[in-house]
């Protein structure tokens, strides 16, 4: 697939359209993010390890807001700009997507239920994804042991921030998590379980699910079974799916009746 | 718009994680870590991930600066500085020899810069006084496991630690000191293994401990000891291994027989029975990995700490196989390089004897000059011969003495008897605001080079972004002023030249050159272009030959609690800072998450004192006296105060003791004796 | 401390226009009441943020009632809704975390409803004492 994305990506650069193009590049032995211009050798643009580009594009609108990019991009990414745009942190209209579909293989892996970007331009779209994801068991919430498996996952927590540094969806000016009023500063790990509850809440209506945020955990907390449930409530209760549609508010912002609230804008988590 | 990802390696500690700097238009706008990387694996610790923040700080050295008739420091060009270093130096070596200069390297800096240091000093001042910080943390592994094992580095590697069965984890707050190393450990643990903890404090790893001992501190001997009583007793040993791959056992095994159990359990505290069950567990596990740091190393009997700790290693055949070994998880990103580039006042670069004459004809050779036999002064020796007039001249590389030695208003008085003395720094440290000509140095992300991560792993640092100001890297710096001393052989054109050099003369190295370190580390034995590296050290075969056992015995800490300082300080890191805090101060996410040092105090003690959480006290001892916020909290002993090093204006560093191990010349910085006191009038 | 002498721990925020008038009222009315809960003034219940009731639960607090104007009646328009809107995910949350739900409620008094705020306190009280101590139990 490497050999059709270079082709692909080739032609995105020598249409002009777009300063240059966002990929991944094998080099030095390390897989990273890599900015590739037009006349740029394209041998070493690689496909995987998926990194969090949507971050990457967030900076980029931060320090040239007036640069046009293009991206090549999965599906989760895509519907990470989704959410970006709808806080303001990304300009939609700046970026071109390079559609990356992910083979069957990897869409298992990631035990993905959302599919291919709107326009694949590198693979085919994925056939045949579970209508829902699984989710591990949780134990019995009744006798505590649901409780008790959270304690335990939260306590091996080294208040890293990965979960929060590297979601693309994380966008907020001051993280609520790094402040003193809610999460006392230098202990580990971090009390139970606030530190966690706060991601959790926020993520809400805004986790796209790419699992960034457990592949930076460095003691692998199942981060994504909280979030993933809180996901699949809020579609539940406000008939909203995150990372679709650019003009549907996060319903947390919306009134009952789905208009936006115009008292406050969002800060912190919404 | 410029983008560049630069693949580079972490900064702070010896883990070695690797990252990609974010580079917008010629400025650091952030961190990822590089998920093919087999430390980091995608993930970072919170310094790693903040590394690039204080990077472009206002407050960083942007110009040479020299100390005027007003007993300032005025900005001054580059040539000023360096002829003016020049002279002086030259000055102090002629009136008064090479030795009356001292030398000290970093191991924050690269491995090519350390050898330029060390060459510098032994090849162009003439003088073998050169040291860095790894005095000051593993200077008693480098000499207990260089005569057990014949190698003072990590026996296994990182990423093979969660191979083991049983961990034992000592004098390591590794989760805090390692975060990817300690992460590794939590994983195990989760997976099955077994985790036993011993140390005084309460650390995350002991509180999920299967076994948490907490012993007197300054008492491991006696543990260790008795832990191998019991093994004996029990005929837990590994008789095949003792018989094939050790000697010394007879001698040692008379020792073992007096330290029961019991005998244990009145030196250290710990109640026999549980150490009882620690020794089994351990002794019973088919993989059995140690993993230690400064809670064994600082002490005045830190060496032989370290050889008990390798004694139990090879009582039980814990040795040259996966998930097994002593690994002295050593602290800063290169102070494993920094050693083995020999920055120590007694080995050339692979740990090479000053006092061998074959040693000393080969680098006369090599550098075209004649070394001096007179063996060199270490870091506290160095302070103490400034202090007395002897040491006329320093040149301090990247350090911090003024915040990381003991005794810090000894220190404050030596440095500044001296006639002249040179730093080197991104920043203006404590130590550097006292010196007669500060030079500014490019940071790690400004600059090529190699760091040795503590599993002797050597790996790229790469430039991602110009230095800032005029500031220089250091191993530009460390030539030229060899070139105003009239030096040959410092004409290099890059770290790549110099890693040329260096594999050279460092055996160990032989195999590196930075081509084949572009496809990733390489683990030292690297000797031949061939070698693939050695991620396991003593396989077949210890470095010396055999395992050597000593027999070791309990020692007292130098200062005990006494009537006028009735408690027991000791001291050490966190997670959210690194060192003497020069960089993790200056990184906002950092600096708010802790912004200020405090002294852990155990309820107990709190309420005889009548301090409540968050009071200010004045901690004293014989040597000085800080003012510092309590921390009332349960994760000390009763009888026990800690206090983290990092905060100038809190200093734990005024208070330590510099007593010597006798043989590391390493400081008891886990024990001194301390009062502690309400401030009056202190909310 | 011993299961019969528990007490529970129950903090009640109140809007500052609607709410807390009629716990006001409650009061001066001498309307009989449990005494196991505080009363936090916040502006609106839109003001409320989830993250009180994380702290609260971590600091062993038993119970988190929130209460606000009458939908429709809020003096910021919406703030109600969003909180009701809150409120949701957070029960949510409180399943999957396994914590009972019923230990966080959201309802609505107005200035004038004394009555009903002395009626919805001795509910919610009552179903905290049945829930017992907070698995979270922080405080204790
Ligand atoms: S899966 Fe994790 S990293 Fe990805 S959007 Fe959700 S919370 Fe953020
Ligand atoms: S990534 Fe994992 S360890 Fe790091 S802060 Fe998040 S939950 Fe904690
Ligand atoms: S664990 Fe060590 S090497 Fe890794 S990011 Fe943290 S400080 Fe850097
Ligand atoms: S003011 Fe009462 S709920 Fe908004």
């Amino acid at each position: 697939m490497s050999e059709e994305a270079r082709g692909v990506v080739a032609e995105v650069l020598a249409k002009g359209e777009v300063d240059g193009v966002l990929g991944l590049r094998e080099d030095e032995g390390a897989v990273g993010p890599h900015y590739f211009r037009k006349g740029d050798d394209l041998d070493s643009l690689v496909l995987s390890p998926k990194y969090a580009l949507p971050l990457v594009l967030r900076w980029f609108r931060l320090h040239s807001p007036d640069t046009r990019v293009g991206a090549v991009l999965r599906g989760c990414e895509e519907r990470a700009l989704v959410e970006l745009s709808k806080r303001r942190q990304v300009d939609l209209e700046m970026i071109e997507v390079i559609g990356l579909a992910c083979t069957a293989e990897e869409a298992k892996e990631c035990g993905c239920v959302n599919g291919s970007p709107t326009n694949v331009m590198i693979g085919t779209p994925t056939e045949g994804l579970p209508e829902r994801r699984e989710f591990l068991a949780l134990p019995d919430a009744d006798d505590g042991a649901r409780l008790d498996y959270w304690k335990a996952q939260y306590s091996k927590c080294i208040k890293c921030y990965g979960c929060k540094n590297v979601c693309p969806v994380c966008a907020c000016e001051v993280c609520m998590m790094a402040d003193h009023g809610w999460v006392r500063g230098g202990s580990l790990p971090p009390k139970f379980a606030t530190f966690h509850l706060i991601k959790a809440y926020h993520m809400a209506d805004r986790c796209i699910e790419c699992r960034e945020c457990e592949a930076a955990c460095p003691v692998s907390i199942p981060l994504t079974e909280m979030y993933g449930r809180l996901l699949r409530d809020v579609e539940r209760r406000f008939d909203y799916v995150t990372g679709a549609d650019p003009e549907q508010r996060p319903p947390l912002l919306t009134t009952l009746m789905d208009e936006p609230i115009l008292e406050e804008e969002e800060e912190g988590g919404g | 718009m410029e983008y560049k990802s630069v693949l580079t390696t972490c900064p702070y500690c010896g883990c070695g994680c690797n990252m990609f700097l974010q580079v917008i238009d010629g400025h650091l706008v952030g961190t990822l870590p590089s998920k093919t990387h087999e430390i980091s694996r995608g993930s970072l610790c919170i310094k790693g991930w903040n590394s690039h923040e204080w990077v472009e700080s206002p407050d960083r050295l942007r110009t040479p600066l020299i100390r005027g008739e007003d007993g300032e420091l005025h900005p001054a060009s580059w040539d000023e500085a360096l002829d003016l270093i020049g002279s002086r130096l030259q000055a102090i070596i002629d009136d008064h020899g090479g030795d009356a200069v001292g030398l000290l390297s970093s191991a924050r800096c690269t491995n090519e810069e350390n050898y330029l240091m060390q060459k510098l000093a032994r090849a162009v001042v003439g003088t073998n006084n050169i040291d860095h910080c790894a005095r000051l943390c593993h200077a008693s592994t480098v000499a207990g496991l260089a005569g057990t094992l014949g190698s003072g580095a990590m026996t296994n590697s990182t990423p093979d630690i969660p191979l083991a069965d049983c961990i034992l984890v000592t004098g390591s707050n590794t989760v805090e000191q390692h975060p990817l190393i300690g992460s590794r450990v939590i994983l195990a643990k989760e997976r099955g293994a077994k985790l036993i903890v011993v140390d005084p404090r309460e650390t995350p790893l002991s509180t999920m401990a299967d076994i948490w001992l907490h012993q007197r501190p300054g008492t491991d001997v006696a543990w260790l000891n008795a832990m191998m009583h019991v093994i004996l007793r029990e005929g837990l040993e590994d008789s095949e291994f003792i018989e094939a791959r050790t000697e010394g056992f007879e001698e040692m095994r008379p020792v073992l027989d007096r330290y029961t159990p019991q005998v244990s359990e009145e030196i250290t505290g710990i109640p026999a029975a549980e150490l009882e069950a620690a020794a089994r567990m351990y002794a019973s596990a088919d993989k059995g990995c140690i993993l230690y740091s400064m809670g064994i190393t600082q002490h005045t009997n830190g060496t032989d700490n370290v050889k008990s700790v390798a004694n139990l290693a090879l009582l039980t055949g814990n040795m040259g196989r996966k998930g097994t070994g002593v690994n002295p998880l050593r602290g800063q990103n290169n102070v494993q390089g920094a050693c083995d580039m020999g920055a120590l006042y007694n080995v050339f670069p692979g740990y090479q004897k000053v006092a061998d004459e074959a040693a000393r004809a080969k680098f006369d050779e090599a550098w075209g000059v004649t070394c001096s036999d007179v063996t060199g002064l270490t870091v506290v020796e160095m302070m103490h011969a400034a202090h007395d007039g002897k040491m006329k001249g320093m040149l301090i590389l990247g350090e911090n003495p003024m915040l990381s030695d003991p005794d810090i208003n000894h220190v404050r008085e030596a440095l500044s008897t001296l006639d002249l003395l040179v730093v080197i720094d991104i920043f203006l440290s404590e130590t550097a605001a006292m010196a007669d000509i500060v030079l500014p140095a490019a940071s790690w992300a400004e600059r090529e080079g190699t760091f040795t991560a503590t599993d002797r792993r050597v790996q790229r640092i790469r430039k991602a972004i110009e230095p800032v100001g005029e500031s220089r890297p250091d191993w530009r710096i460390i030539c030229d002023i060899a070139g105003r001393l009239g030096a040959e052989g410092f004409d290099f054109q890059s770290p790549v030249h110099i890693m040329e050099e260096v594999v050279t003369v460092t055996p160990q190295y032989g195999g590196i050159d930075y081509e084949r370190l572009e496809e990733g580390g390489l683990q030292w034995p690297c000797p031949s272009p061939d070698h693939p590296g050695t991620p396991i050290l003593h396989v077949d075969k210890f470095t010396r030959g055999l395992g050597l056992f000593s027999a070791v015995e309990h020692q007292e800490p130098n200062e005990l609690p006494d009537d006028e300082y009735p408690m027991t300080l000791t001291t050490g890191r966190m997670m959210f800072h690194y060192h003497t805090g020069t960089q993790t101060r200056r990184t906002p996410a950092l600096d708010q998450e802790v912004p200020t040092g405090y002294v852990e105090l155990n309820p107990e003690d709190a309420k005889r004192l009548g301090v409540n959480d968050g009071q200010m006290v004045e901690v004293k001892s014989r040597r000085g006296k800080i003012h510092i916020p309590a921390e009332v909290t349960e994760k000390v002993q009763p009888g026990v105060v800690f206090i983290p090093f990092h905060f100038a204006e809190c200093a734990a560093n005024l208070l330590t003791n510099p007593a010597l191990d006798p043989v590391a010349k390493i400081p008891e910085f886990k024990v001194c004796a301390v009062s502690v006191e309400p401030v009056k009038g202190g909310a | 401390m011993t299961e019969d002498e528990w007490e529970p721990k129950i903090l009640v925020f109140c809007c500052n226009w609607c709410s807390y008038a009629g716990a006001d009222l409650a009061g001066v009315a001498r309307l009989q009441m449990p005494t196991h809960f505080r009363v936090l003034r916040v502006m609106c219940s839109g003001r409320f943020k989830p993250e009180y009731a994380f702290k609260a639960m971590e600091q062993g607090i038993d119970g988190v009632f929130v209460l606000g104007c009458h939908i429709g009646d809020c003096h910021y328009l919406e703030g109600n809704h969003r909180a009701k809107k809150r409120f949701e995910v957070l029960e949510d949350m409180m399943v999957h975390l396994g914590v009972e739900p019923g230990r966080i409620k959201i309802d609505w008094v107005s200035a004038s409803e004394g009555v009903r705020f002395q009626a919805v306190i001795t509910e919610f009280v009552a179903h905290i004492k049945e829930l017992g101590p907070s698995p979270l139990g922080g405080g204790r």
